[in-house]
């Protein structure tokens, strides 16, 4: 009878160590899912933070990056328009010059004595050939002994000047070289212009744009 | 000291089977109970949502900030057109200006 007290006993203590066991290793595996899913939600809750932190700063940039661009472009668009407004300008400039040159209006051949003295002014030597258009060469030859004087006065020694028989490659104005063909000096209307252009673009931008906020 | 019979031993052994199973089914229920955290949790970081007012926010900065531009390069394509007819009324004045310094009068 005790023997069997005893079995009954041992199976107890075995049961009740089942139960125990039993329910640490349910109890084990519900902490570890519990936690699993906590780590989630605190991942899931940085992800979210970090997304919205993303586009709130995202939001920030949109207008400065964009409307950078937008004004960068708008520059950009203003300088090329500003620089073909400038090159038309020099353009009607030329035509103008040209037709000046093809009616021969007055200050165009009063100019062409200024144009032989200031060049010959910037040259040394005394012989000089002047090459000119055959229209233009037909007036000045009238006037050349006068001119010869000025430059001469001028110089303070005694200056020839000649015609030279070579075309002039310009619509008009003149070229000076020395006799020995050393020194030229480009005074075609051309060569002012660019002179010109590179010595007084600004005033020249200013009077062109004019009346505009550029 | 009371001596167990082979029959007593037989039966203890049987009971410490049964408890084997019965720990063997709580550890497949344990290991069930984590797989089925671990589902819920991959469930979790997919469906991250950033509140739908950001969203809102930022779609609406974008066209907020759309508008803007477009309005910005509207006034700047009237700034160019105002250039444009401005250098047309005054370019014969800088050709004259031009002409002037060119023959120095």
């Amino acid at each position: 009878m005790e023997r069997r007290k005893l079995v009954e006993d041992l199976k107890s203590q075995l049961g009740f160590l089942r139960e125990s066991e039993v329910k640490d290793i349910i109890e084990e595996g519900k902490k570890q899912a519990a936690q699993i899913i906590a780590e989630a939600h605190t991942k899931a809750d940085e992800m979210k933070k970090r997304e919205i932190e993303q586009i709130r700063a995202n939001i920030g940039e949109i207008e400065i990056r964009e409307l950078e661009a937008a004004k960068s472009e708008q520059k950009r668009r203003m300088m090329n328009l500003k620089i073909q407004l400038i090159e038309a300008a020099f353009a009607a400039s030329l035509d103008t010059l040209k037709q000046m040159v093809n009616e021969q209006v007055l200050i165009y051949r009063n100019s062409l004595e200024s144009l032989i003295v200031e060049a010959t002014s910037q040259m040394t030597g005394s012989q000089f050939e002047v090459i000119l258009s055959s229209k233009d060469a037909e007036f000045v030859r009238k006037k050349l002994k006068r001119i010869e004087q000025e430059i001469s006065t001028i110089r303070n020694i005694s200056i020839t000047l000649g015609i030279s028989n070579e075309p002039l490659r310009s619509i008009g104005g003149v070229v000076v070289r020395s006799s020995d063909g050393k020194q030229v000096f480009n005074n075609t209307l051309e060569a002012r212009l660019a002179k010109v252009r590179q010595e007084n673009l600004p005033e020249i931008a200013k009077i062109l744009f004019e009346g505009t906020d550029a | 000291m009371i001596n167990l019979s082979v029959e007593d031993i037989k039966e203890l052994v049987a009971k410490e089977k049964e408890n084997e199973a019965e720990l063997k089914k709580a550890q497949d229920e344990a290991s069930h109970i984590i797989e089925e955290a671990r589902k819920e949790a991959k469930a979790i970081l997919s469906d991250v949502q950033v509140p739908s007012y950001f969203k809102t926010l930022h779609e609406q900065e974008i066209k907020r900030v759309e508008e803007k531009k477009s309005t910005w390069e509207m006034e700047c394509n009237r700034a160019l057109e105002n250039l444009k007819s401005k250098a047309g009324e005054n370019v014969q004045k800088t050709v004259d200006y031009v002409i002037k310094l060119i023959f120095g009068a």
